[in-house]
C-alpha cells in the first residue's frame, strides 16, 4: 500500500528528500496535465512542471494540510503558469511582427526542439482537445495523462466525482461534435 | 430511465465509475437500444484514440520527474511546519523596538544634545541585538518542538496501549493457572503423537524399500517460463493454474496470459517465445506451436528442425530468425448463426517464413508481414518489424537480452533518420529507459555503417536523459568527443545526474578524481575516449 500524501509530506519536513521525490513520481503527470492545459501544445510546460515542484518543495512548510498536498499543488501550478503567460504578455511588443519562427525561443526556458508531428489523427484529436474550454479541456487532458478514478481527480481539483462524470461528459460529446464537424466540413 | 439520461452516465461507464447496480441498468438499456449503444461505441473508440494520443505525452512525464528528482537534490531541505510562535514574536520585537525608538526620541523642534542622541542609538543597537538572538532562539526552539509533538502524541498513545493491556492481564491472570495445567496435557498427548509417527514412518519406509522401485522418466521438458510481467497460467487437468518463473512446460501443454501480462519461454534448443496479453497458446510439441488467440513473438534458433506456427487460418514454417504472429477470432453477433471470423498475421523481423498452402508454399521475406482470413492469403506488405513488436521491450532485461537491445535500440536510431516521424521511434527507446543506455553509448562510439553524425548526436542527446548515474564515468569520457553536440549532451546529462555544473572537461575529471568511486565504478581515472 502506498504511503499516504500527508504522510509524505510530514516525513519531507522532517528531512527526508525520498518522501518529496516519491510526491514528485506521483503528481509528475498530473502536474503536466495542468500545465499542459494552460500553456498550450507550444509553452514551457516541462519547466513550470518543475517550477511549480520546486516552489512546492521550498514552502513545504507553509502547507497547512499536509492531506491536501495535491490540491495545494494544483494552486502552485496554476499560479506559476499565469505568472508566465503575463510575463510573455508584458514582453511581447509585437507578436506579429515576430512571425511563427522568432517568437518560439523567444522566452527562456521555452522548447527548443521542433514539436514532433504526430500522426494526422492524433494530432487533430490533440488540436481539438486544447481547443476546447479550460476547464473540459483540463478533466480530459488529467483523465489522459494518467488514468485515474473521478475522486482523485475531484481531490485535486477540489469538485464532487459528480461534477468530474459531468465535465467528461461534456468535454468528450464536444470532442465527438467538432471531430464530426472536420470529418464532414 | 430516457436516453438523454443514460447517455449522461455513459462516461462513468466506459471509466468504470459505476457501481454493479447501475451498471447491469445501463447494460440491460444498452441491450435494446441501438442509439445508446453506438453513442458508447463511438465514446469507446474516441477514448482508445486519446489513449493513445496522450501516451507519448505521459512517457515524457515520467523522464520530466527523474530531472525534477535531480534538480531537487540541489535544493536545501524545506523548513519544517512554520507555527504562529515566531511570527507572533518577531512583530512583537519588531513593535517594542519602535515604541522604544518613538519614546526615547525628545519631540519638540529642538534637536537633542548629539552625546545623549548617540548613547540613546547605541543602547537600542544593544537591545536590537539581545531582541534578535532571543528571536532566534525562539525560533529554534519551536522548529525543534515539531518533532517533540509527535513524540509526544506517540508516547501518549503506547501509554493508552499499556493502560488497556494491563486492565486485560488482570482478567488473564485468573485463567492462567487453569491454561498452564491445559498446555502441559496438550504438551503430553504432542509427545505421544509425534512417537506414533516416527514409528509408522520406519515401518512404512521398511516396506516400500522391499517393493520394486518405478521408472519414471523425467517429463520432457519443451519450454521453461522466464520472465513474466502479470499473471502466466498453464493448464493443469481443467483448471488454470498461475506458472512461476523457471516453471517448465511438457509437449501438450496450454498456456495463457491475463490482459496487461507478458511472459518470455525459453526452449532447450535456445529458441524464445514471447507472450503478449490476452494470449492462449498450446505448445504441441517441441519446435511448433498453436495459437488460439493473441500474439506471439519468437526468436528461433537455427537448427535444422523448422518451427511450426499453427492457427486455424493455417500453419506456417520457419528456420530461423525473428517472428511476430497474431491471430484473432471476432465473435459474430449473437443473433448472426455465422462461423467467427479469424485473421492471422504474421510479420517476419527477419529470416523468412512459409504459408504451406495445399501444395504450393508462399514466402515471407523480411521486414514484410502476410494475412491469412478465410483461407484467404494476402500477399506480403513490407512493415516496421520493431515497432510491430515494440510489445516485448517491457520483457527485455539488461545483461540477458543486451544483445537484443542493442539491435533494436541501434535499428531504431537508424530509422530516426530515415522517417519523417523520428519521435515514433524516439518514445520506443525513451520507454527502454536506462535499459537503453548501453547501445547508445556503442552507437556514440562504435556506430555502424550507416550511422553517421546525426545518429551520434540523438544517441547522445537520448543518453543524456536516460543514463542511470552509473553511466557518470562514461558521460565524462564522452566530454572530449570531437563533436561538440555530443559533447553539450554528455554535459547535461551529467548535470542531471549529479546536479553540478562545472564549466571544461578538466573541471570534471578533477571532480570525478575525487567523487568519482561515489558513481558505482572502481575508482580508476576515466578512460580514454575514442578520439578519431
Amino acid at each position: 500500500m502506498d504511503a499516504p500524501d500527508g504522510e509524505l509530506v510530514r516525513a519531507a519536513r522532517n528531512g527526508r528528500r525520498e518522501a518529496f521525490e516519491e510526491l514528485v513520481r506521483r503528481y509528475a503527470a498530473k502536474i503536466s496535465a495542468v500545465c499542459g492545459s494552460r500553456l498550450g501544445r507550444r509553452g514551457p510546460v516541462d519547466d513550470m512542471v518543475q517550477e511549480a515542484f520546486l516552489r512546492g518543495y521550498r514552502s513545504l512548510g507553509t502547507l497547512a494540510e499536509p492531506e491536501k498536498f495535491g490540491s495545494w499543488l494544483y494552486g502552485i501550478a496554476a499560479r506559476a503558469c499565469l505568472d508566465w503567460l503575463k510575463a510573455k504578455e508584458r514582453s511581447q511588443v509585437s507578436f506579429e511582427a515576430l512571425g511563427p519562427e522568432k517568437s518560439r525561443g523567444d522566452f527562456p526556458g521555452e522548447r527548443s526542439v521542433q514539436l514532433p508531428e504526430e500522426n494526422d489523427r492524433h494530432q487533430r484529436l490533440l488540436d481539438e482537445v486544447h481547443a476546447l474550454p479550460e476547464i473540459y479541456r483540463e478533466v480530459v487532458m488529467l483523465f489522459y495523462y494518467r488514468r485515474q478514478t473521478y475522486q482523485e481527480m475531484g481531490a485535486l481539483l477540489e469538485l464532487s466525482p459528480a461534477a468530474i462524470n459531468a465535465r467528461l461528459s461534456k468535454a468528450r460529446s464536444m470532442l465527438r461534435e467538432r471531430l464530426a464537424r472536420t470529418v464532414r466540413p | 430511465m430516457s436516453c438523454t439520461q443514460f447517455q449522461g452516465q455513459l462516461s462513468s461507464y466506459l471509466d468504470r465509475e459505476l457501481g454493479p447496480q447501475e451498471r447491469s441498468g445501463i447494460e440491460a438499456h444498452l441491450g435494446s437500444c441501438g442509439d445508446c449503444q453506438r453513442t458508447l461505441e463511438a465514446l469507446q473508440a474516441q477514448s482508445r484514440d486519446l489513449e493513445s494520443a496522450f501516451a507519448p505525452l505521459r512517457a515524457e512525464s515520467d523522464v520530466l520527474a527523474g530531472r525534477i528528482v535531480t534538480a531537487l537534490r540541489a535544493e536545501p531541505t524545506p523548513p519544517a511546519a512554520l507555527r504562529w510562535f515566531p511570527l507572533a514574536v518577531a512583530a512583537a520585537a519588531g513593535f517594542l523596538l519602535a515604541a522604544g525608538v518613538f519614546l526615547a526620541w525628545p519631540s519638540g523642534p529642538s534637536a537633542p544634545p548629539p552625546e545623549q542622541a548617540a548613547e540613546e542609538m547605541k543602547r537600542l543597537t544593544e537591545q536590537l541585538k539581545a531582541e534578535r538572538l532571543a528571536c532566534q532562539k525562539l525560533e529554534k526552539q519551536v522548529a525543534a518542538a515539531g518533532p517533540v509533538e509527535e513524540a509526544l502524541k506517540k508516547e501518549r498513545a503506547h501509554r493508552d496501549e499499556l493502560e488497556k493491556k494491563l486492565s486485560q492481564s488482570a482478567s488473564v491472570s485468573r485463567d492462567l493457572k487453569a491454561a498452564q495445567e491445559a498446555r502441559a496435557d496438550l504438551e503430553r498427548r504432542l509427545a505421544e503423537s509425534e512417537a506414533r509417527i516416527a514409528a509408522l514412518t520406519r515401518e512404512l519406509s521398511t516396506k516400500t524399500a522391499s517393493l520394486p522401485k518405478p521408472e519414471v522418466p523425467p517429463p520432457g521438458s519443451i519450454a521453461t517460463l522466464e520472465t513474466r510481467i502479470g499473471t502466466v497460467e498453464v493448464l493443469n487437468g481443467d483448471r488454470w493454474q498461475e506458472m512461476a518463473p523457471g516453471q517448465s512446460l511438457s509437449a501438450g501443454a496450454w498456456v495463457r496470459t491475463a490482459p496487461e501480462s507478458k511472459g518470455t519461454f525459453t526452449c532447450p534448443d535456445g529458441t524464445e517465445v514471447c507472450m503478449n496479453g490476452v494470449t492462449e497458446a498450446q505448445w504441441t510439441e517441441a519446435r511448433a506451436l498453436r495459437l488460439r488467440e493473441g500474439e506471439i513473438y519468437a526468436r528461433l534458433s537455427g537448427i535444422p528442425k523448422p518451427f511450426l506456427f499453427r492457427t486455424t487460418d493455417g500453419t506456417f514454417l520457419a528456420q530461423e530468425g525473428a517472428f511476430d504472429l497474431t491471430h484473432s477470432v471476432q465473435d459474430a453477433p449473437m443473433k448472426v448463426k455465422t462461423v467467427p471470423k479469424t485473421l492471422t498475421a504474421l510479420a517476419v523481423l527477419d529470416g523468412q517464413a512459409q504459408f504451406a498452402q495445399g501444395k504450393s508454399s508462399q514466402v515471407i521475406p523480411a521486414s514484410a508481414a502476410c494475412q491469412v482470413t478465410g483461407g484467404v492469403f494476402s500477399p506480403p506488405q513490407p512493415v516496421d518489424p520493431i515497432l510491430r513488436s515494440r510489445w516485448i521491450h517491457e520483457l527485455l532485461r539488461p545483461g540477458k537480452d543486451d544483445s537484443e537491445i542493442d539491435r533494436r535500440v541501434g535499428a531504431m536510431l537508424v530509422r530516426m533518420g530515415q522517417t519523417k516521424t523520428p519521435e515514433e521511434y524516439e518514445v520506443e527507446i525513451r520507454a527502454l529507459g536506462d535499459r537503453a543506455s548501453g547501445a547508445l553509448l556503442r552507437a556514440i562510439r562504435a556506430p555502424s555503417p550507416d550511422m553517421d553524425a546525426y545518429h551520434r548526436r540523438e544517441a547522445a542527446r537520448l543518453l543524456a536523459d536516460l543514463a542511470g548515474a552509473y553511466r557518470v564515468p562514461d558521460l565524462v569520457t564522452l566530454l572530449e568527443d570531437p563533436d561538440r553536440e555530443v559533447r553539450e549532451s554528455a554535459e547535461k546529462g551529467l548535470e542531471r545526474l549529479t546536479g553540478r555544473k562545472l564549466k571544461s572537461p578538466e573541471e570534471w575529471a578533477d571532480w570525478y578524481r575525487t567523487f568519482g568511486p561515489v558513481w558505482g565504478r572502481s575508482p580508476e581515472a576515466p578512460k580514454k575516449p575514442p578520439l578519431k
